[in-house]
Formats: structure tokens, C-alpha cells, sequence
């Protein structure tokens, strides 16, 4: 499985993306998100008209959650501006975050089939959409087959086409420590790239982009040629390679500032959840290991019932007990791994998805920083053409006259400045777009999280709840039965001495 | 066993004189207690037996209150004396001088106390299964163990060899032992075969089984530790997630006392479980004394009669040499003169009817103890029957309310987590 290769490109944007005075302009068109942005930025610009009206019906008849609604739009209004009101239509659609599916764009992933064998085996999962609700789709049920490094291609595409979101994270890579056909690894990658393709789908702006819609829509042999031609549409201008270039270009961060909070927050965040996500197979496995050592403490008991007439029908119901216990306890083990211990992985990968928005972000702030200072640099130089006689100047020694260069040098200097004044004002507009977008993003990022998270745990803790129920109910069971031997024993020995 | 037999006395310690009434069988025995001795030799630990003796006790013992200190070497007398005394008895177990199991893989229990106060729980089991056994309760030596601090002086044992001796400790049965069963074959009887080989598997599937099970606990131990650690990861995110703060700390505190609640958990299955089994098959013990006695029984019968035979085959040689053909007829009838022959041949006529009868007395104990012994298997076989119950029936128990503590548990984790945010 190939991942879409980013590194050949890093070059090439390094060349261009050096800032120099003659080619600002070029710097401008040249930028990685230039030819997808304005696509892109219809969508965070343009979309919130009419997202807004679908939001407020949507809002009307589908959510209960107007308390959380009105605190978010209260967020919004402290920072009042024109893109920001994508948030609304945003906090909408993300509270009714995946419970399973969303109620008018469903999607499904069938377990997958392997085909070809060897080495060119691969996996290759159904998916199953269906949409109602109005949008770039051309039917309403579509049905195709796509390989995992597709999800990866399309994770990598929305990243690029739409920098600066929050673009969910697909399930690791296999790591070779597993059968990659097993069922069990098979199960645990489908589940996860169904999450994905879910919570891409529950987002109002991934969900409209044209990779994703191609993801959905497209046959096999159609998809991959649409990878390909967009893979050379893109590869001069990755993300990657940009946020490279940056490097420790920004300047001193102000630590109260959101976004250097936030990174810090997310660093914590990936601490802490990947803990979680580690803690959390461990207990399923050590609960499944549980349950299979209550089968062999059952074979003992059986085997002491066979060897001793004694007490044989004693140990056989004990041994019942625990088979019924073991046996109950690995139907909802299964249910917590697949509601709890795989979904609760993610959390684990999403601070990585939120740092690049945050770095992208950066970027946008990094590039106007620098603009800033070409410009203060170009206007710099300006005033000090107009106190200078040029007469020392290369011109002035081939005879020119020093009055007529210093005339052309301002004039091209003071276009030069007022070329970069514009590119400075558009770096601007862009780094307050691509503050919105976050900030959007990050709003809605912190209650998917929290509301997901309380999910999870709480499906943890109903099926534990349910799995102990059933366990107590089977204990209750076998000590009933051995109440019921003891009194028959006792019975008889009383008869025995009468 | 007779009826009535488990409620005479419980495991737990009781108050014994505090003037409740006895019960149905007129005697109270308990060890409530341990105490620390100190004299020249250095201190040592020994445990309180306390009795209370109604009017009609069954025991016939004078009604009374009585107290003794009993070190564990004297439990391990007595059973020693009790095999000696009864041989055709399967004498209850006590622990092992050092409860180190193999099996036994927990910390749970590492203080001097705690491994005393088990071991006090585990002897009273041992008295209460002597004093439910309707021979060993009767048995003087037995008695005097509970009422007279110097049980050991005057003790005597009928051995082997028909001889009444002094029982002076566990050395003197082995050498006794040693004595009498050179000759010592296979049991003879097929019920005491069997019995023999259902101690044998009996114990190794126990060992199995615990075995299994101590992996049950460990695995346990290890998910009590997760749920630990669990329960901080949560904490943790309260700081980072300040919405998330209520209905987590309270999942995390009810987490982290799940944890709690297993460690208690295995605490008492060791206690209730593992304990009372690995005391249980100290019986296996008892079962190879009861199995060796018999043998040794059945060698002194064999022995006597081969006494007998071979003064009977002397008399034949010297009297009727034509109808023996044997080395030592031969080398019988050099040694003897004609003179002395007919003396020789009255002498060991009266030898062999000593003999005849001491063969026919070791037939006859022989026989007895087969009697005895088949009764006793069918009585170890219903106490068996019956402690395995309940032991097994405490330990369901014990699982079932774990269960509804976890359950009770995870649902109030599941009601703070998906409560509505305030």
C-alpha cells in the first residue's frame, strides 16, 4: 500500500516559495493552495449563505441540543466576520455527530474481500452511501469498491485542498505484527475507515469537497484515474514542503495567543489520549485472556469431575458456570472493542489532524510576518532613494544622468512597494480566512471530542454493566444449584441416621 | 458422619463463653485467638483453644470451660498420634508447616500476622472436622488435646506389633513404621486400590485446577492495575477537557475503586477458595497413612502366617524327612540327633501354636481394620462430598456479588457520563 509521495516536491516548492522582491507577485499565484483555495474558499466563504439557511432548518427539526447551539453562537458573535458564520452550519451538523450515521447521508463499509494472492493481494472494502440531502451528488445510492490506499489518498487530497481543517484521521498503517488478512485486523480497519469516511461526511465543508464526492461516487478504474491527474495537479505544491519551508520563521510567539495554547493543549491531549487508547486494548485483551482462563479453570473442574464420582455433579455445575460466564463475556467483549477500545485509537490520532490545521495556520501567519518585513525593507529603500543624489551609483559612472536614475528607481521601487502592500494585505485577508476556518474547526473539534468521548465510554460502560448482570445472573445460578445439592445431601444423611 | 456435624463449629472465630447457648451436641470449640510465647528457647506463636462443655455433651466430657495453648508442632503431634491411634482412620489435614504454595503466585499476604491469622482459620477448620468424626471425638488422646495443657505425657499407642508404647512424637511413628513395613505389599482389598488412586488423581487435578486458577487471578491483578491507570488517564483529561471535569472525575473515582474492589476480590478467594482447598487436600496425606496402615496391617498378617508356616515345614522335616526335599530340612536334620530329635520336635510344636494363634490374632486385626476402613472411606467420601459443596457453593457466591458490584458500579459510571451537561 502506497502512500501518495510527497517528499519528490519538497525541492521544487522550496525554490519558489523564497521570498524575493521580483517575483512576489509570482510567490503570490505560486502558492501550494492557489489552485484548490479558491475552490476551497468558495467553500469556507461562500458556503455559509446558503449553509446557513439549510442550518436553521436543519437546526429547527433535527436538534435537541439548543443550550450547546447558543453557546457556540455566542462564541461566534464575540468574534464577529464574514466567514465566521460557517460555524453555525458546522455546530449543527457536528452535534449530531455519527451516532452511527447521519440521518440523510448514511454510509456503510461491508467487511472487505481479499483479492489477488501473494504479495499483490489486497483488501477491497464496499462502500455503501446514501444521501437525501441536497448536494453535489449525482444519485442518491451509490455503491463502490475502493482499497485502503484510496482512504489514504483521499485524507491526504482534503488536507491539501482544504488546508487548515481538521481533516479526520484514517486507522495507522498495518504494522506488520499482524496478519493483514486476519479477520480480527480486517474487522478493526474497516470499523476505523468507516469512522472516517463518517465523520469526513459530517463535516459541511470536507463533505462538499470534489475528492471526497469522487471517493463516493466513482468506479474503481475512474477513481484511480482522477488520483492520478490530481496527483500531478498537486505536486507542486504540498502542504508538506510549505510547512516546511517555514521552519522557525515566525516570529516570538505571544504565549496567550489561541492557537500556541491550543498546540499545547493538543500536545497534552495526545499524551494523555494515547495513553488511553494503549490502556484500553490492554484491558480488553486482558479481559478476553480473563475469560479464556475462566475456560481452562472449567476444563480443571471437569477434569476433577471425572476423575471423582464424589463430587462430579459439584464441579460440573461449577464448570457450567464459568463456560456460561466466558462464553457471555466474549460477546460483549467483542462490543467493547468495537464500541469502545477501536473508536477511543482515534483520539489518539486527532491531535496530529489538529496540529497540521495549526501549522497551516502558522504558515499563513509566517508568510505575512515575512511580506511585512520585505515590505518595510522595499520602504526602507525608498526613503532613502528620495535623500540620495545617485551619483555614485553604476548609471551615474556610465555617464547617465544620476537626476533621471534616481526618477526610475523610486518609480520602480514605489511599484515594487505598492505590489507588496497588496500582497500584504492579501496574506492579510488570508491569514484572518485561515484564522476563521480554524477557529471554526477548533470550536467544533473541541465538542466532537468531548461529546465522542463521553460516547465511548459510556457504550463501555453499558455493555459492562450488562456483561457483570449476566455474570451475577450465572453465579446466582450455579449457587442455587449447589444450595439445592447440599440440602439433598444433607437430607439424605439425616434419613440415613433415622 | 452424624447429623447436625457442620454446625458445631464455624470458621469464624466466636466468643465461645459469652454465654450463648450451646449447640444441639452440648460443646463449643473455637480458637478465637493467637498469642506470642516467650521463654529460654526464644518466642514462638501459639493459638488459643477454647471449649465450653454443656451437662449432656456427647463428648461425655465433665461440663466445664477449658483453655489451652497449643503450638503448631502439637496439632502436628496430634495428627501424628491420631494415625498411630486409629490407623484405619483418614485423619483430618493441617496446613503445611509453611503455606508457600507453588501455586500461590499473589502478594497479598506477606505480614507475619496475616499468615498466622490464616493459619488459625485453617487449624480451627481442622478441629471442627475432628470433632465432627465420630471416632477421633471420642478418642482419649484426642480429648486430652483440648482440656489438659500436658496432653503428651502418658500417651499411649498400641503398635503394630500388638505392644502398647509411650507416643512420643511424629520421629517414633516413622521408626515404628520403618520396623513393620519391610514387608509391606500393594493393598490388597479393591475398594482401598481404588480408594488409593482416587487421592492420587484427586490431588493432581486440585493442582490443576488451582494452578488455573492462581492465572485467573494473576490475569486480574494485572486488570486491576489498567483500571488504575485508567482511572488517572481520565483525571488527567478532566484538566484538559474542563467541560468533561464532572462526569469524569466521578467515572475515574468509581474506575479506580473497581480496581480496589478486585484486589478484594482475590483477597477473599484466596482466603475462601484457594485456602480451604489446599487445606482440603491435605487429606491426600492422610489418605497415603490410611492406605500405608492397611498395607502394614495386611504385612503383619502375612508375616505372622509365614512364621507359622515355616515352624510347620521345620516340624514336617525333622519328623517325615522322605516328603521334604528343602536346603534348610536338610541342614535342620544334620544339626539334630536322633536323641534330641523328639525334644526338638515337642518345642517347636509349642512354638507353632504360639505362632498359629499370633496369625490368626493379625488375621484377625487384618480383617477388622478392613471393616473399619470401608466404613471410614464411606464416611471421608460424604465429608468430602460435602466441605467441596460448600466451599464451592462460598465461591459462586462470592462471584455472584462481585458481579453486582461491578454492575452497580459501571451503571452509575454510564448515568455520570451520559448525564446531561449542566
Amino acid at each position: 500500500m502506497k502512500e501518495e509521495d510527497d517528499e519528490p516536491d519538497v525541492e521544487d516548492v522550496h525554490d519558489s516559495d523564497v521570498p524575493a522582491v521580483s517575483s512576489s507577485s509570482q510567490m503570490d499565484s505560486n502558492e501550494p493552495e492557489d489552485p484548490l483555495a479558491s475552490s476551497s474558499q468558495s467553500a469556507t466563504l461562500t458556503a455559509p449563505v446558503p449553509d446557513t439557511s439549510t442550518a436553521s432548518t436543519t437546526t429547527g427539526t433535527h436538534h435537541h441540543h439548543h443550550q450547546q447551539q447558543q453557546q457556540q453562537g455566542d462564541d461566534v458573535g464575540a468574534a464577529p466576520s464574514a466567514s465566521s458564520s460557517s460555524a453555525l452550519p458546522q455546530s449543527a451538523t457536528k452535534l449530531r455527530f455519527q451516532e452511527t450515521n447521519l440521518e440523510d447521508f448514511t454510509i456503510d463499509i461491508k467487511f472487505p474481500l481479499k483479492h489477488g494472492e501473494g504479495r499483490r493481494a489486497y483488501a477491497s472494502y464496499t462502500i455503501e452511501t446514501k444521501v437525501t440531502r441536497d448536494g453535489p451528488f449525482k444519485a442518491s445510492e451509490m455503491s463502490v469498491q475502493r482499497r485502503y490506499s484510496h482512504f489514504a489518498w483521499l485524507r491526504t487530497q482534503l488536507a491539501r485542498c482544504v488546508p487548515g481543517r481538521i481533516v479526520p484521521p484514517v486507522p495507522p498503517k498495518h504494522d506488520l505484527t499482524m496478519n493483514k488478512f486476519s479477520e480480527q485486523f480486517l474487522e478493526t480497519r474497516r470499523a476505523g475507515l468507516e469512522r472516517f469516511l463518517r465523520r469526513v461526511a459530517a463535516h459541511s465543508v470536507l463533505s462538499h469537497n470534489p475528492a471526497f464526492v469522487a471517493f463516493l461516487e466513482l468506479k474503481t478504474h475512474e477513481f484511480e484515474t482522477y488520483m492520478k491527474d490530481h496527483a500531478s495537479e498537486y505536486s507542486r505544491d504540498s502542504l508538506a514542503s510549505s510547512i516546511q519551508s517555514l521552519g522557525t520563521s515566525l516570529a516570538e510567539r505571544d504565549p496567550t495567543s489561541r492557537y500556541v495554547r491550543e498546540r499545547e493543549l493538543q500536545q497534552q491531549t495526545e499524551k494523555a489520549t494515547r495513553r488511553m487508547a494503549e490502556l484500553s486494548t490492554k484491558i480488553v485483551a486482558a479481559h478476553r485472556d480473563e475469560s479464556s482462563l475462566q475456560q481452562e479453570v472449567a476444563v480443571a473442574f471437569r477434569a476433577l469431575a471425572e476423575s471423582d464420582t464424589d463430587i462430579s455433579v459439584s464441579c460440573e455445575t461449577i464448570a457450567d458456570g464459568l463456560e456460561k460466564v466466558s462464553a457471555e463475556s466474549e460477546e460483549h467483549l467483542r462490543a467493547v472493542d468495537r464500541d469502545f477500545a477501536q473508536p477511543v485509537q482515534d483520539f489518539a490520532l486527532y491531535p496530529h489532524a489538529v496540529m497540521d490545521a495549526l501549522h497551516w495556520r502558522d504558515v499563513q501567519e509566517a508568510r505575512r510576518q515575512r511580506l511585512e518585513t520585505t515590505l518595510a525593507n522595499k520602504e526602507d529603500e525608498l526613503s532613502k532613494l528620495q535623500t540620495s543624489d545617485q551619483k555614485t551609483s553604476l548609471g551615474a559612472i556610465f555617464g547617465k544622468d544620476p537626476e533621471a536614475i534616481k526618477r526610475e528607481k523610486i518609480e520602480k521601487t514605489t511599484q515594487q512597494v505598492q505590489e507588496l502592500t497588496e500582497a500584504v494585505d492579501s496574506a492579510c485577508d488570508k491569514e484572518a480566512v485561515a484564522n476563521e476556518t480554524l477557529n471554526s474547526d477548533l470550536d467544533r473539534h473541541h465538542e466532537v471530542q468531548e461529546h465522542e468521548l463521553r460516547r465511548v465510554i459510556a457504550a463501555w460502560a453499558e455493555h459492562e454493566a450488562e456483561r457483570y448482570t449476566q455474570i451475577e445472573d450465572a453465579w446466582a445460578g450455579v449457587e442455587a444449584s449447589l444450595t439445592q445439592q447440599i440440602e439433598l445431601q444433607e437430607r439424605k444423611l439425616n434419613a440415613k441416621e433415622v | 458422619m452424624e447429623g447436625g456435624g457442620e454446625d458445631v463449629v464455624t470458621a469464624q472465630p466466636t466468643a465461645g463463653t459469652s454465654g450463648e447457648p450451646l449447640p444441639p451436641e452440648g460443646f463449643l470449640v473455637t480458637i478465637p485467638k493467637f498469642q506470642e510465647k516467650i521463654d529460654t528457647s526464644g518466642s514462638y506463636m501459639t493459638y488459643v483453644i477454647t471449649s465450653e462443655f454443656g451437662p449432656d455433651n456427647v463428648l461425655n466430657i465433665t461440663s466445664g470451660e477449658y483453655a489451652v495453648h497449643r503450638r503448631y508442632n502439637e496439632f502436628s503431634h496430634l495428627v501424628s498420634y491420631l494415625r498411630a491411634a486409629l490407623p484405619y482412620v483418614i485423619v483430618p489435614p493441617i496446613p503445611e508447616k509453611k503455606l508457600n504454595f507453588k501455586w500461590k503466585q499473589m502478594a497479598v499476604d506477606v505480614t507475619d500476622e496475616v499468615f498466622v491469622g490464616k493459619r488459625r482459620i485453617v487449624l480451627e477448620d481442622f478441629l471442627r472436622r475432628c470433632l465432627d468424626h465420630p471416632l477421633i471425638r471420642m478418642d482419649k488422646g484426642f480429648q486430652a488435646f483440648l482440656l489438659e495443657q500436658d496432653w503428651m505425657e502418658d500417651l499411649m499407642v498400641e503398635g503394630f506389633d500388638g505392644e502398647m508404647h509411650p507416643f512420643t512424637g511424629a520421629e517414633w511413628l516413622s521408626s515404628l513404621r520403618a520396623m513393620t513395613a519391610s514387608r509391606a505389599t500393594e493393598p490388597q482389598l479393591l475398594e482401598v486400590k481404588h480408594f488409593k488412586a482416587l487421592g492420587a488423581s484427586t490431588s493432581q487435578h486440585v493442582g490443576v485446577l488451582l494452578n488455573a486458577h492462581a492465572g485467573l487471578a494473576y490475569k486480574a491483578q494485572a486488570l486491576s492495575a489498567f483500571f488504575k491507570d485508567f482511572a488517572d488517564v481520565l483525571t488527567e483529561l478532566c484538566e484538559l477537557m474542563p467541560k468533561l471535569a464532572a462526569p469524569f472525575k466521578s467515572a475515574s473515582a468509581r474506575i479506580s475503586r473497581m480496581g480496589d474492589a478486585t484486589v478484594w476480590r482475590l483477597q477473599q478467594e484466596e482466603r475462601a477458595f484457594v485456602d480451604t482447598l489446599v487445606a482440603f487436600m491435605g487429606y491426600t496425606d492422610s489418605i497415603s497413612a490410611f492406605v500405608k496402615n492397611e498395607e502394614i496391617a495386611f504385612a503383619a498378617k502375612v508375616r505372622a502366617r509365614d512364621a507359622h508356616a515355616s515352624k510347620v515345614a521345620t516340624i514336617t522335616a525333622l519328623e517325615r524327612p522322605d516328603e521334604d526335599k528343602s536346603l534348610s530340612g536338610f541342614f535342620t536334620r544334620l544339626a539334630t540327633t536322633e536323641a534330641s530329635k523328639a525334644s526338638k520336635i515337642e518345642a517347636l510344636k509349642s512354638e507353632a501354636e504360639h505362632l498359629k494363634l499370633v496369625a490368626e490374632t493379625a488375621e484377625q486385626q487384618h480383617k477388622d481394620f478392613l471393616q473399619e476402613a470401608l466404613k471410614e472411606m464411606k464416611r471421608f467420601s460424604a465429608t468430602k462430598r460435602h466441605e467441596l459443596l460448600s466451599i464451592f457453593k462460598d465461591y459462586a457466591r462470592l462471584q455472584k456479588e462481585h458481579a453486582h458490584h461491578i454492575a452497580k458500579m459501571w451503571t452509575d459510571i454510564k448515568q455520570a457520563v451520559s448525564a446531561p451537561q449542566p
